[in-house]
């Protein structure tokens, strides 16, 4: 095997491996984007989950509604406000 | 011999470049390998979360024990996973594996055992549970 020829090999290897970097480099980015996305569900699930473990079962409160359209504000109801959520019409 | 110098000079630039390449190549697993585990781990809690709330809807569950369940399964979990993933991402080559990945997999065997017992033979969650085991696993396998 002649000089140049070796110096062929030593650039195609030392170019392959460069362009693997570089792949890996990219790979990285993709898999730190995909930890970002990750990331931002589970704190989601966690934050419904939190929500569920600190409910208050014992005084069946429904100040803790979740749902902002049936209890603006996330408030406790007054006890005339709550009569009026129960009254069944005739 | 000005010719053989400079083409020794070349081709230890290129083993250099290698020999980096090669290393940065071999630590670059890391961070797949817990973003598999933590989409397992996530899977699995979201199907064992929803199944919790399907059998709270056809009262075969509580709203205690779901509660419990949050409390005992969903959060511990969810917690370890979020912090296992925030240190991930700030995690650098060379450096050691971040406690809370470590962590994580104990979580996640506790977990699987707590979600087994809780909800017995559920097909869903059985495989979201193996799963998340088999790639606690492969990480276990990459990182020893």
């Amino acid at each position: 095997m002649t000089k140049e020829q070796l110096a062929i090999l030593a650039l195609q290897a030392g170019f392959e491996a460069l362009l693997g970097l570089f792949r890996r480099h990219q790979q990285g980015e993709n898999v730190t984007a995909d930890l970002d996305a990750l990331l931002k569900k589970v704190q989601s699930l966690k934050a419904e989950e939190e929500f569920i473990a600190n409910e208050d079962l014992g005084t069946g409160s429904v100040g803790s509604d979740p749902n902002p359209l049936i209890n603006p504000g996330n408030k406790p109801l007054t006890t005339e406000e709550l009569i009026k959520g129960l009254k069944v019409e005739d | 011999m000005y010719q053989y110098q400079s083409f020794k000079a070349m081709i230890a630039c290129w083993g250099v470049a290698l020999v980096i390449a090669l290393s940065i190549n071999a630590c670059a697993g890391f961070k797949p390998a817990v973003k598999r585990l933590g989409d397992a781990t996530y899977e699995a809690v979201l199907t064992a979360r929803n199944t919790a709330d399907n059998m709270v809807a056809n009262g075969s569950m509580s709203k205690i024990q779901r509660q419990e369940f949050a409390k005992n399964i969903t959060v511990p979990t969810l917690t370890i996973l979020e912090q296992a993933i925030i240190d991930t991402l700030a995690w650098k080559e060379g450096e050691p594996i971040p406690e809370n990945v470590s962590r994580l997999i104990g979580q996640l065997t506790k977990s699987a055992d707590d979600i087994l017992k809780t909800f017995g033979k559920d097909s869903n969650l059985h495989s979201n549970m193996l799963k998340a085991k088999s790639a606690a696993q492969e990480f276990l396998d990459k990182v020893q």
